[in-house]
């Protein structure tokens, strides 16, 4: 029988080599590979296209949330599991939102962790937390406050975390594969669609919008 | 009399015939009688003359006497009245004799006057009043009316005899006195008063221009760079000019000269004055005399208080006394806001300070210490899984070592979460709200209720970040005090501000909880008292009402200032 594989993006290597450490433990699972922030996860997951992809949320160059949307156009087989620190009942409509199948607390990992991915090979869903409180919040409210608005295209979001990285245009450039030019086109719309006028407004709107962590 | 001895004596000398029997001895006797009566008539001439000299004298003074007199028949009409009474009353003596003594008196008065005489002539003991005048040419005077009873001869009613003082000086003095005295007590009260500086000199301009009785009165202020002092507060200046008007801080200017005077400075006519140029401001308004002081703050100067005036006029030593004690209270005040701004702005600086060391030990602990928990977790989970098959003893001790280092990493989340909560950032208040009171809810076991707006709410980050406090202290106060079965949160825009309200079912906040400004001790609050602080630093304000059903914390901030 050929291993499940699975990718790994944490930007904490010591985190990373625990779950690393902690999924060789199950038999026929095989950590395929490792990444240290979104964008090396969707590279990896273009090249490899594995069975699971266990992503955190706050990575650098581009968030969890962003980086599950484009591994599952570059792989549509992927089943994404969120794991985070972070607990919000607007984080797990996001992850959600973005395709991910699951959503598991980094607390609960050890005992959570391989029960997850198990449920995603058998195709289901997966979401810890604190059951209790999503569940109040959502009977409180309804609409979940400012979840990820979907004004910006996936690429300008990208370009938006990279900005909001303090990345120039030309680094931008480089590293998505297309001109100066584009990026700085695509930077005009951002602004404009989203009525901005500095770089720290861009900041601000990326950390109210989970683009990037504050 | 020595007068009359002296010439009976040369008499005496004179020879005398001797003359035979009685008729020799009766002439000799007439002539003593008459020398005797020629004496007495002398004598009598005399006193008569010294009487005279001393009637004089009697109505002299009687007439000059500072004070009036005069003579009330029983039916109270003047029998007779010296020249002072007359002036008193402002009438001619003549024209004062046989008219009653009523007419002269102010009407509302003269129920005191009846009432003076029913009574003096009841206990015939002397009484005094105090009564108007009634002027012909209607000038004010008030006089101390002394009065008593004198027998007035044979078969006749007694006469009231009757001294009138004029106390007009004095009362206007008394009336000036207690004037000056309530301004004064006015002005300190103002200096005292928890008013902002520019609303405290606007009343005090108005308030020192009705005390010296002039039209203008203005504070000036010196500009940082010193070229000019600028007219912060002001009465009877052309509209527009308060705020705006800059006027020369020169040597040769009136305000220039009173900065580096320690007394004040005084302008009688300023058409004729030649220490200073008349500058525009005042011949504009057609001031021609003034009097001004110094403000100092802090022994340096800080600006000018004046008064001035259309009408040339001079100012009494008490008027420039009064002016230069009102710009040292004024000085105080200043003073005061001054070190309020700065205590104020330190306290936000303080406060600001806090939470940008707040947030990034939040960051820290979640970005390092949570996380390297959680990797510990992880590979200790490895090794327990390992071990399971082959020593089950080892595999539960690494087990609880597992389940400590859980609660630990939860609990390093939660004060992590505490200290500045994610959904801040990312959700705004009502996400970071809902989510805060349903973990305080779990926490506490208190039944929790929000009301938010649906359409959610974004404002800045800063103003966010204090309503959140509020709604983290306000809980907090719930839960260590109130005994509330339940809480509610509401969060709600409308009417141009931003409410936020924290209600309990508690037992209230006793009276004198309410007001200490002592940071709470325990726990990650800062105390309501600071959040005050916080809320006026943004343009907001905190309220509390509290009763034994319960209590409400409630902040209302203006939306202008909170829009994001």
């Amino acid at each position: 029988m050929k291993p499940v594989n699975i990718l790994i993006a944490d930007d904490h290597e010591l985190v990373r080599d625990g779950i690393v450490a902690r999924l060789q433990m199950e038999p026929g699972w095989q950590v395929c590979a490792l990444a240290a922030n979104g964008r090396e996860a969707v590279e990896l997951a273009r090249r490899l296209q594995p069975q699971v992809a266990v992503l955190d949320i706050g990575m650098p160059e581009l968030n969890g949330l962003d980086a599950t949307r484009l591994i599952l156009r570059e792989s549509p087989q992927t089943a994404v599991l969120i794991l985070t620190l972070q607990e919000s009942e607007a984080l797990i409509h996001a992850a959600l939102a973005a395709g991910a199948r699951g959503y598991v607390l980094k607390t609960d990992a050890a005992r959570l962790l391989p029960v997850a991915i198990a449920a995603l090979l058998e195709g289901k869903s997966f979401f810890t937390g604190a059951p209790a409180e999503v569940l109040r919040a959502t009977y409180l409210l309804p609409a979940p406050p400012c979840a990820m608005p979907d004004r910006l295209t996936l690429r300008e979001r990208e370009i938006v975390q990279l900005l909001a990285e303090s990345r120039t245009s030309k680094e931008i450039a480089a590293r998505l594969g297309v001109s100066v030019k584009t990026v700085d086109a695509h930077r005009a719309n951002i602004m404009r669609k989203l009525n901005l006028h500095s770089i720290a407004a861009l900041v601000r709107y990326a950390v109210r919008n989970g683009i990037v962590e504050g | 009399m020595t007068s009359a001895s002296g010439r009976s004596s040369s008499n005496a000398r004179r020879p005398v015939a001797p003359a035979p029997g009685d008729a020799l001895s009766l002439l000799h006797e007439l002539q003593v009688h008459q020398t005797e009566l020629e004496a007495q008539n002398a004598q009598l001439r005399e006193a008569q003359a010294e009487l005279e000299a001393s009637r004089e004298k009697y109505f002299d003074l009687y007439d000059r006497a500072p004070v009036g007199y005069c003579t009330l028949s029983a039916e109270g009409l003047i029998l007779e009245a010296n020249l002072t009474a007359a002036k008193l009353l402002g009438v001619e003596r003549a024209a004062l004799l046989r008219e009653p003594l009523a007419r002269f008196i102010l009407p509302p008065d003269s129920d005191i006057f009846h009432r003076h005489q029913r009574q003096l002539r009841e206990t015939r003991a002397p009484l005094g009043c105090d009564l108007r005048l009634n002027r012909p040419d209607h000038r004010p005077c008030c006089v101390h009316l002394e009065a008593s009873l004198v027998d007035g001869g044979e078969a006749a009613a007694p006469v009231c005899r009757v001294t009138l003082t004029d106390i007009t000086a004095r009362l206007q003095a008394e009336v000036e006195l207690r004037e000056r005295a309530r301004h004064l007590a006015a002005i300190n009260e103002l200096a005292t008063a928890n008013v902002a500086l520019a609303a405290l000199l606007a009343e005090a301009v108005a308030l020192i221009a009705r005390t010296l009785d002039v039209e203008f009165c203005q504070v000036l202020e010196l500009l940082p760079d010193g070229s000019g002092l600028k007219l912060v507060a002001g009465v009877g200046w052309r509209e527009g000019l308060v705020g705006h008007a800059v006027v020369d801080a020169g040597l040769d200017s009136q305000a220039g000269c009173t900065l580096v005077q320690d007394t004040p400075v005084i302008v009688a006519d300023l058409r004729t004055e030649t220490r200073f140029r008349g500058p525009a401001l005042l011949s504009e308004h057609g001031i021609v005399s003034g009097l001004s002081a110094r403000i100092g703050l802090a022994g340096q100067p800080w600006g000018v208080l004046g008064a001035h005036s259309r009408r040339p006029r001079s100012f009494s030593a008490d008027e420039i006394g009064f002016l230069q004690t009102a710009a040292f209270v004024l000085g105080m005040a200043i003073a005061r806001a001054e070190s309020e701004r700065t205590k104020l702005e330190l306290t936000g600086r303080v406060l600001g300070a806090e939470e940008i060391e707040r947030r990034r030990i939040a960051k820290e602990l979640h970005d390092s210490t949570a996380q390297n928990l959680v990797a510990a977790i992880l590979n200790l989970a490895t090794l327990r899984d390992n071990a399971a098959a082959r020593d089950p003893a080892e595999a539960a001790q690494l087990e609880d070592s597992i389940a400590l280092l859980e609660n630990s990493a939860h609990e390093i989340r939660t004060l992590s979460y505490l200290l500045h909560p994610p959904q801040l950032d990312e959700a705004g208040l009502p996400g970071a709200i809902l989510h805060y009171l349903a973990g305080f809810g779990d926490r506490t076991g208190m039944v929790t209720r929000a009301e938010l707006p649906a359409e959610g709410l974004r404002l800045e980050q800063t103003v966010e970040l204090a309503l959140f406090r509020v709604v983290q202290e306000a809980l907090g106060n719930i839960y260590r005090h109130a005994q509330s079965p339940s809480a509610t949160v509401r969060l709600a825009r409308g009417g141009g501000h931003i409410v936020l309200e924290i209600r309990d079912e508690g037992r209230g906040i006793p009276r004198q909880v309410l007001t200490p400004a002592a940071r709470q001790p325990d726990g990650l609050g800062v105390g309501l008292p600071a959040m005050r602080e916080r809320l006026r630093q943004i343009g907001g304000r905190l309220e509390i009402v509290s009763s034994p059903a319960g209590t409400t914390v409630r902040a209302v901030l203006p939306v202008a200032r909170g829009g994001a």
